[in-house]
């Protein structure tokens, strides 16, 4: 499929065999790198259909989505531990759970897929977990803001939906000290949590970020900023796993994966530098709008409308990372002005 | 000459071959794709598809070797250039609302 006439905008991939228009992949690398970083997931979800209108091979996208999500991930990663948002120790004990749980949700599939039409009923169920986790996103806004007014105000702002407080109560040993998300729980809690959300991202055939960050926001307990952070950590690891996977099989397009990864190295800046200047609840918000499209994107591929599923998602990934640019280029500029009002060499009358 | 012949001739049997099974719509994990390496005049490109084609292990190490090492290259020149903005990279206040 050529766009346009110039043939150097064109690279031809190895493996599939295709010419594909490169900046269109390092586009879909900076937007998904600039959502990843924000929201704190992989973004497959995102990837596939942009793959798809750049052409790429089905047997291809995924894996190749997924080596990219590990190295968009890595880059993310790194610069939100800078900030101290990345909780390894927790990061690590969800691992178990996830692992577990993916490999527990493929049986449940391959289970379906022998009874038939197994398809139909994943999509119905992604798209009712994704109504239910924006209609939590919505209700906790809601829920908060009310608090706000009441002015029930703690240390990191008002709180709306709590349940993790409840789950906290369990005492089953052994307990833990997360120092960096700053609690203390069952390891079971955890473990049990990312068991839930790998079943259903293994059922559901996704990486997961969409389901976790929320799990350990409303669930686990961890602020907002540290759950981004956290979630990044274990989709870089799980990303890894999968595109080592993936390649054992042959469906990796890896010059692809390069290209991609010099557009999301910007992006994952981007994306992760703007938390800085989100609050917890304007991440949520967004992800919980991000949650909405993704959920009509399904609805719509279940009805057979492809081409709408696709631009919906491009729509979204455009007014998201727009929105993401926002954020940063305000901080930053209000960064710089307060920086500079505390300089002494530019305070009128200082010697 | 003959064996280049009977090489690319192999090849091209096989891309049929995995050309007809997607168009019979079979399932993707079933289906064997091989690089055309005929067409690759880049050494580099022509070894990740010749890697690709005799060893998948060796491919796979490679992939998520590459992947590793690129995405921490990338992440690192990032950061130093993110650094050179003087925007504090170091401390963020958690405001939750």
């Amino acid at each position: 499929m050529e766009f346009f006439g110039s043939a150097w905008l064109y690279l031809h991939m190895p493996i599939a065999g295709v010419k594909i228009f490169w900046p269109g992949l390092v586009l879909i690398g900076f937007s998904v790198g600039t959502i990843g970083g924000f929201f704190g997931m992989g973004g497959a979800w995102m990837v596939t259909p942009g793959l798809n209108i750049l052409g790429f091979p089905m047997a291809f996208a995924i894996g190749t989505d997924m080596a990219h999500i590990a190295g968009k991930s890595m880059i993310s990663t790194m610069r939100h531990s800078k900030f101290g948002n990345v909780d390894y120790k927790l990061g690590l004990v969800m691992l178990v759970g996830t692992m577990a749980g993916i490999e527990f949700g493929a049986q449940i599939v391959m289970y379906l897929e022998r009874l038939g039409n197994v398809d139909s009923i994943v999509r119905w169920v992604y798209a009712a977990f994704l109504a239910l986790i924006a209609w939590m996103v919505f209700y906790d806004y809601v829920k908060a803001t009310r608090q706000r007014k009441a002015g029930l105000v703690g240390e990191h702002g008002a709180k709306g939906i709590t349940w993790y407080a409840a789950l906290h109560r369990i005492k089953i040993p052994p307990m833990v000290n997360f120092r960096v998300a700053g609690f203390t729980c069952s390891v079971w809690l955890p473990i049990g949590v990312s068991f839930i959300t790998g079943l259903l991202a293994g059922f559901l055939g996704i990486g997961g970020g969409l389901l976790r960050m929320p799990a350990l926001v409303y669930l686990i307990g961890c602020p907002t900023h540290i759950a981004v952070g956290t979630d990044l950590f274990e989709v870089m690891i799980s990303g890894l796993y999968g595109a080592f996977t993936y390649s054992l099989k042959g469906r990796i397009e890896i010059v692809a994966v390069f290209v991609m990864l010099t557009g999301a190295a910007v992006g994952a800046q981007i994306g992760t530098v703007a938390t800085k200047y989100a609050q917890g609840y304007g991440i949520r918000l967004a992800f919980g709008f991000a949650v909405v499209c993704c959920m009509f994107s399904v609805i719509l591929k279940e009805f057979r409308y492809d081409l709408a599923a696709a631009v919906l998602i491009l729509t979204t990934i455009g007014v998201i990372c727009l929105y993401i640019i926002k954020i940063l280029w305000k901080g930053a500029v209000e960064e710089f002005r307060s920086k500079r009002s505390l300089d002494p060499r530019r305070m009128p009358g200082t010697i | 000459m003959k064996s280049l012949n009977l090489t690319i001739g192999v090849i091209a049997l096989q891309t049929f071959a995995c050309i007809s099974a997607w168009a019979g719509g079979e399932k993707a994990s079933e289906i064997v794709v091989v690089a055309d390496t005929r067409v690759l005049s880049n050494p580099l490109m022509r070894y990740i598809a010749d890697t690709y084609n005799t060893n998948l292990w060796l491919f796979a190490v490679w992939s998520v070797v590459l992947t590793a090492l690129f995405g921490a290259l990338l992440g690192l020149l990032m950061d130093w250039l993110m650094n050179k903005t003087g925007l504090d990279l170091n401390s963020r206040k958690i405001i939750e609302h």
